[in-house]
């Protein structure tokens, strides 16, 4: 049955802004609406779909995710999470999560986008500001008025 | 394989994806204020919540037709853990403190932001201290609910109800709360509903909590009826297993604590002894609390009269046994049956109250 399904895929060339193509069936691709509707508008029939926001090493993790998630149904929600879990962990270590969001964000994978928003959101829970800015090398950027109202915030009082 | 540098671009991203991003931080309060701290574009791309949000907007638990505006508010108040944010060892005992709730005149401090909470331990950090969260990790170790009367012009801070519990549907937007009247009359809404229903019971209530699908309403006499959240007609009594009645022993005050997912019943009795005792779901009957692991994990029981709450006690790093510490504010007499640890001797110096746990539910 797979076999059947892999030999009369259509295939469909990506090439990432540094110029790496990747190969991938078209229900791989599919899972990025913004690719989905190239293929439909037709723009996939010479040759490769040029990504020019994505890079080589950004894209082959969005494309591991788009295998995974076209290949699962929904019956297998529990196994997927999982498979979610250990994926953007392993996605720490090779790229930078935010160009992942941010690539998530231009192809329009819902799935990933809120999958590394979480993950993010995540690393942030239960640190202080200096700790994030310290993590992710942020500078911080206030104004002195908006550091005041900062300040003022994070005031707290006893009764 | 080269080593990769890994570069977050955050300037790089756009406010929509920050909003998204804090999004998933909005059930706590304490990390949107630290997200908005960070840098600029984070904070602009995120609302600071109010601190004490209303959840919902109820009918008045006494209906008057004359002032159709009054209604009630259903509010959550939040207890802190907080730890010097130097301290990496994590030996410090946290600090504990709790939200109050607002009063109406409350608006100006919301414009200056300066949280009114009062500190349950260290009570000698006194009023007008300020402390900037920034200088600690927080967490948001526990919350409940309470419902505020609001007459129409002014909004009133007296808390019309002993107790409030809440089961919440699975999306949030629908509700069911059971709450104890000050004439200690059990009532119940849910969503959709234009008034409040009456529980019919000649009891005197003194307490309800939401535990397992469950509401647990506790009578002054220690009775405790578990009435189902999807069929509110079907309600049992808890028994008591009878090994857990003593002789000559009379039970004057009583109290539910939900903890790490058992259900307590504390009580002391006429000797000033504290009992406690477990629910067993299966058999819907009180027990001693088995000693397996699980159940006697340590913990630490918080009973005070607004709210009881429970904590890990291995955040307490001064502390090595399962303790229950009440506050003044409950009506419990003072009662001590062992040395305390440092941390509970400082609430003895004001007069709260604190007992065993362990030995206090070797009934024998």
């Amino acid at each position: 049955m797979s076999i059947t399904t892999e030999n009369n895929e259509k295939m469909i060339t990506l090439m990432s802004s540094d110029g790496e193509e990747f190969v991938v069936e078209e229900a791989v691709a599919a899972q990025s609406q913004t690719i989905k509707h190239l293929i439909e508008d037709g723009c996939s029939t010479e040759g490769s779909i040029p990504l020019p926001n994505v890079t080589g090493r950004v894209l082959s993790e969005v494309i591991q995710y788009c295998k995974k998630h076209s290949s699962s149904d929904d019956k297998e929600e529990k196994e997927l999470e999982a498979w979610d879990a250990e994926f953007v962990k392993a996605a720490d270590d090779h790229v930078a999560l935010t160009d992942l969001m941010m690539a998530a964000n231009f192809l329009d994978i819902k799935g990933l986008l809120d999958l590394v928003a979480q993950t993010l959101a995540n690393m942030i829970t239960g640190k202080s500001p200096e700790e994030v800015r310290r993590m992710w090398n942020i500078k911080n950027d206030f104004t002195p008025e908006e550091a005041e109202k900062v300040r003022k915030e994070n005031q707290w009082a006893f009764e | 394989m080269a080593p990769i540098s890994k570069n977050y671009c955050w300037t790089d991203l756009p406010l929509d994806l920050l909003e998204k991003i804090g999004s998933y931080l909005q059930d706590s309060y304490v990390d949107i204020l630290r997200f908005r701290a960070v840098c600029s574009s984070w904070r602009s791309s995120t609302p600071l919540p109010p601190i004490v949000p209303s959840l919902k907007t109820l009918p008045p638990l006494v209906p008057d037709d004359n002032n159709k505006s009054r209604h009630c508010l259903l509010k959550k108040l939040t207890v802190f853990s907080l730890q010097p944010a130097d301290d990496l060892s994590g030996a410090t005992t946290p600090l504990l403190l709790r939200t109050l709730p607002s009063k109406p005149n409350s608006k100006s401090e919301q414009e200056d932001h300066v949280i009114p909470l009062e500190a349950l331990n260290y009570p000698e950090l006194g009023a007008k201290y300020l402390l900037d969260t920034r200088d600690f990790r927080v967490k948001e170790i526990w919350f409940d609910h309470y419902l505020e009367a609001v007459d129409g012009s002014s909004s009133d801070n007296e808390n019309p109800t002993r107790g409030v519990a809440v089961c919440w549907g699975d999306d949030f937007d629908v509700c069911m709360v059971m709450v104890v009247t000050p004439s200690s009359e059990l009532e119940m809404w849910r969503t959709g509903d234009d008034s409040w229903a009456f529980l019919d019971s000649s009891d005197k209530f003194v307490s309800v909590v939401y535990f397992n699908e469950k509401f647990f309403a506790l009578d002054q006499f220690g009775r405790v009826l578990a009435i189902d959240a999807a069929k509110p007609n079907s309600v049992q009594e808890i028994s008591r297993d009878p090994t857990t009645f003593l002789e000559n022993c009379y039970e004057v005050d009583f109290v539910l604590v939900k903890s790490l997912g058992h259900l307590f019943l504390v009580f002391e009795d006429r000797e000033w002894f504290m009992r406690t005792l477990m629910l067993d779901e299966v058999k819907g009957e009180w027990v001693r609390p088995p000693r397996d692991d699980e159940s006697r994990r340590e913990r630490l029981l918080f009973v005070t009269l607004k709210s009881s709450f429970s904590i890990v006690a291995k955040d307490f790093p001064e502390y090595n046994d399962t303790w229950i510490v009440y506050f003044r504010d409950h009506p419990f007499p003072f009662h001590g049956c062992c040395e305390p640890p440092n941390w509970v001797q400082k609430f003895l110096a004001q007069e709260i109250l604190f007992t065993k746990f362990q030995s206090c539910c070797n009934i024998c």
